[in-house]
């Protein structure tokens, strides 16, 4: 089999990508630093390498920023982290769904789920299967706000 | 003489491998119709193993190919495309003739045949162009080379199907089927080569200096050619089975080329019968 480079994402191309991920989540006031940038395209490499895919595109994080920046859920402190963990969820998630969900239903499906039932914890999600989040999923038992 | 060209460079290697990123990059945006910005390992596998086979890029390929395609990626790439809808039309034209042609007492070959006709009506040359029909299940007696693919596979296997037809139809049906029913009793649903028994058989006669129609070779028949090769070294019977063929495709009409590898393949098993001094495994009694 052949080896897919892992996509190196550096200089200008880099730079863009920051730009790109910072304006689609000013509207929740949320920016990233470069070097967070960095750590989150090597959780990008990693989450590529576990779920078995390949991506030669700037890849998710600009739409997932997109998707989850107005979240009431997300503040600066955490904002890094949490995408870190949502891109692991979606490129799980899609693999999961065997490409029968495209990249927009999955971010839109996620985004509910998130701020439903997960109330705004990326750990529920990465507890769902593509039919849970899809057909919503009820809550986690002996969740304080279940009731 | 003509200079071999020189390898790529370590640069030019690594431009080319750039640049074919580069498409592969369009193949999978294309594939995912925008709906994706990555698709599965296996997904991108086919997908470059494709490109490279309209590209004609596989592995060993000439460095000459390799800088054509660095001068001109977009032209190379519209060159394979149109390369495999050529291919693609030629192996439909074969397909055709071969549906006409092929007698339908088999059902393995009817439906190995009718899994090539849904081949050809699904084939889409811009992606996963050299994937090959699923369900050819008709075994040839000679196999296409593996390292064919897409539908330069698909042609050289109705090609070889075509040839085999005509030893065939070169005899009386009735005498054909009569002859498998003792050959391979199950050739009518089982995955089972119709041609090679009957060839063998028609060589046997032309090896006794017979017609080869109509295929019957009966007791004296057999041992005649018990006597006539077991009377030989192996060298000497491999020239004999050499002459034997081409005078059996001379008198059916058939191109000598196509049956010298199945016909003189038979050298082994030949010897090993005549060791055990019985040639019923391969010329049958059929009168």
């Amino acid at each position: 089999m052949e080896h897919f480079p892992i996509p190196v994402c550096a200089g200008e191309e880099r730079d863009l990508l920051l730009a790109r991920c910072n304006a689609a989540a000013a509207p929740g006031g949320l920016s990233l630093t470069g070097a967070e940038l960095d750590e989150l395209l090597e959780g990008r490499a990693r989450a590529l390498r576990d779920s078995g895919r390949v991506e030669l595109g700037e890849g998710i994080l600009a739409p997932l920023a997109a998707a989850f920046a107005s979240s009431p859920y997300l503040e600066q402190a955490h904002w890094a982290e949490t995408l870190d963990a949502l891109q692991a969820c979606f490129y799980r998630l899609k693999s999961e769904a065997r490409e029968t969900l495209d990249d927009d239903e999955l971010l839109e499906g996620m985004r509910r789920a998130f701020d439903g039932p997960a109330g705004g914890d990326p750990d529920y999600l990465a507890g769902l299967s593509p039919e849970e989040l899809w057909l919503g999923a009820p809550p986690p038992e002996g969740c304080a706000w279940e009731e | 003489m003509i200079a071999p060209a020189a390898p790529l460079g370590a640069a030019e290697e690594r431009q080319a491998g750039a640049l074919l990123l580069t498409l592969l990059r369009r193949q999978i945006a294309l594939w995912t119709a925008g709906g994706g910005t990555s698709v599965p390992e296996e997904t991108a596998q086919a997908l470059l193993s494709s490109l490279r086979w309209q590209l004609r890029l596989e592995d060993g390929a000439p460095p000459a190919r390799w800088r054509a395609f660095l001068a001109d990626p977009e032209a190379a790439f519209a060159a394979g495309l149109r390369r495999a809808a050529r291919a693609r039309a030629a192996a439909e034209t074969l397909w055709r003739a071969a549906c006409l042609e092929t007698p339908a007492d088999s059902a393995c070959l009817r439906d190995t045949l009718r899994a090539v006709g849904a081949w050809l009506r699904s084939y889409d040359a811009r992606f996963l162009a050299d994937r090959v029909p699923e369900g050819i299940d008709y075994p040839l007696c000679v196999p296409v080379a593996a390292r064919l693919a897409g539908p330069d596979y698909v042609r050289a296997w109705l090609l070889r199907l075509r040839v085999e037809n005509a030893l065939l139809r070169a005899f009386p049906p009735a005498a054909v089927r009569a002859l498998l029913d003792r050959a391979v009793p199950l050739w009518r649903t089982m995955p089972l080569n119709m041609a090679e028994p009957v060839a063998v058989n028609a060589l046997g006669r032309a090896l006794l200096g017979l017609e080869p129609r109509p295929l019957a070779l009966g007791e004296p028949e057999r041992a005649a050619l018990r006597e006539l090769l077991a009377a030989r070294a192996p060298a000497e019977r491999r020239r004999l089975l050499a002459g034997g063929t081409a005078r059996l495709c001379a008198s059916l009409g058939l191109p000598p080329g196509r049956w010298r590898a199945p016909l003189c393949g038979l050298a082994p098993r030949l010897d090993a019968a005549l060791a055990a001094g019985d040639l019923a495994g391969i010329f049958i009694d059929f009168t």
